[in-house]
């Protein structure tokens, strides 16, 4: 047995970082930050996670993860019940059929990626939503989301790449 | 053990497809079955509601600070301004004196029974649970303040939303512009009836307004009272424009800046009270086609308004 205690409990941390991670993402896009608008077009900032951990360690964000996330999200968010959970696991399955696209590639590669799947998201989430709601919802905060979530990417992405550098190097 | 990895694979594809079909089943099931789905999501957000209060004090600071340097740049101007403003308000003030006083004389001779009494409940506003595709937000009373769902929330003199979901120590306020906020309301000076219905725009439209109504652009919006849902009379905003393709409302309070909101309780049913449909069962059709008053105020408040038949 070559597994110390504190190698399992290192390996642990590991595996369950990026979760947690990603929830505080979605808890702190929540906050009442008081500017005009913007909760309608606040930066869908798991997104970000969830794209970056599919990227470069799909390992750390399975689907079952992908999932729960999406259910939290829409739970507290209000948004029809399974959204985002659908949304969400579209965008692991891309982006990890994508991935040697963008493993090891330049960040504005990277970036460039991201843009396009958030891209697909947004459509995804505005037909789920006007199926659910039952009529076509308006296109434009739609777009401004996603404007300001491929925007934020870079900031969340170096927070992103912070965290990451703090967990086990091998694939959990 | 060792696993062939055709089967591993098989597994993996097989787990993927239950999710997603767990996924759009839930999406069902909120379709189908809104209480369970309801009482999740308060569960949910009552357990959360502590973390996004604390988290959302730095941004309240940050923003009284902002808030302030602003204040400061501009104490000239406004304070002009509020002289002006505290000299008309206080003819307005002469005025209502006069009408109040007017007012009790004449219920007086009418045998009036006055609408029940508001009490408040005062919260803070906690998170903008909104999204591109749905706008409420949470605040910090629950069902242990007395919130319940369908109360009518207001900030300052304006509609803001009803309660769309409370649980024990947090609620949800769905605002009157999200897509599925319907709240019976009435033109102030035409006294015609319409559904003040949201589609995530800033100015909700004004929906089934009758025939043949001249409708003014900045006519005032009020609630009707009508379903049994809302008090009759609450501000909700003036019209703004009237087009061919509908006619919209700006809401007397931006949603953006809400920090404390007040809920009302009447002890009416709210919105989706369960009586109601009780009620609708139990009134002939006959008294549902009888006229309606003139004014929806003067309908006693012990007996159901005229309007509860016209639930939606």
């Amino acid at each position: 047995m070559t597994t110390t205690f504190w190698r399992r409990a290192d390996l642990l941390a590991s595996a369950v970082t990026p979760f947690c991670v990603t929830l505080l993402l979605i808890l702190s896009g929540l906050v009442h930050s008081r500017v005009p608008e913007l909760a309608s077009v606040a930066p869908v900032l798991p997104l970000a996670a969830i794209y970056f951990w599919s990227v470069y360690r799909p390992g750390l964000m399975p689907y079952l993860a992908v999932f729960a996330l999406g259910i939290m999200f829409d739970l507290l968010s209000g948004v029809p019940l399974g959204l985002n959970a659908v949304v969400f696991m579209l965008v692991r399955l891309i982006t990890v059929s994508q991935r040697r696209f963008l493993v090891g590639k330049p960040f504005l590669m990277v970036w460039w990626g991201y843009m396009m799947i958030a891209a697909g998201a947004a459509f995804a989430a505005w037909v789920l939503s006007s199926v659910a709601t039952g009529r076509l919802l308006p296109t434009l905060p739609p777009v401004f989301q996603l404007l300001l979530t491929v925007g934020v990417y870079p900031l969340v992405s170096w927070l992103l790449v912070k965290a990451d550098a703090g967990l086990v190097q091998s694939e959990a | 053990m060792r696993v062939p990895a055709t089967f591993k694979l098989a597994i993996h594809r097989l787990s993927l497809v239950l999710l997603f079909g767990a996924a759009f089943g839930l999406m069902m099931i909120g379709k189908a079955d809104t209480l369970l789905v309801e009482r999740i999501r308060t569960g949910v957000v009552d357990a959360v509601s502590p973390v996004l209060g604390m988290l959302s004090r730095p941004a309240a600071t940050a923003d009284i600070v902002v808030q302030e340097i602003r204040a400061l740049t501009h104490l000239r101007a406004e304070n002009a301004q509020l002289r002006e403003e505290n000299e008309r308000l206080l003819r307005w003030q002469t005025l209502a004196r006069r009408l109040e006083s007017e007012n009790r004389a004449l219920k007086e001779l009418l045998l009036f029974v006055p609408p029940p009494e508001a009490a408040f409940i005062s919260a803070r506003v906690i998170a903008d649970a909104g999204s591109a595709f749905a706008r409420s937000v949470l605040i910090n009373a629950g069902r242990r303040d007395g919130v319940t769902k369908g109360q009518a929330v207001m900030h300052g003199h304006g509609l803001v939303g009803r309660v769309a979901e409370a649980g024990h120590r947090s609620a949800r306020v769905l605002l009157l512009t999200d897509p599925n906020s319907r709240i019976p309301v009435q033109l102030e000076q035409s006294r015609s009836r319409a559904i003040l219905a949201g589609d995530n725009t800033d100015l909700p439209r004004l929906n089934f307004l009758p025939e043949g109504v001249e409708v003014q652009p900045g006519e005032r919006v009020v609630t009707s009272g009508h379903a049994g849902a809302f008090p009759p009379g609450l501000p909700a905003g003036i019209v703004t424009s009237v087009t061919e393709a509908g006619v919209r409302m700006q809401p007397f309070v931006s949603t953006a800046r809400l920090e404390f909101v007040r809920v009302l309780d009447y002890g009416l049913d709210g919105i989706l009270g369960a009586d109601i449909t009780q009620e609708l069962k139990a009134t002939t059709p006959a008294s549902a086609t009888a006229a309606s008053p003139p004014h929806p105020g003067s309908v006693p408040a012990d007996r159901p308004a005229e309007g509860t038949q016209r639930a939606p």
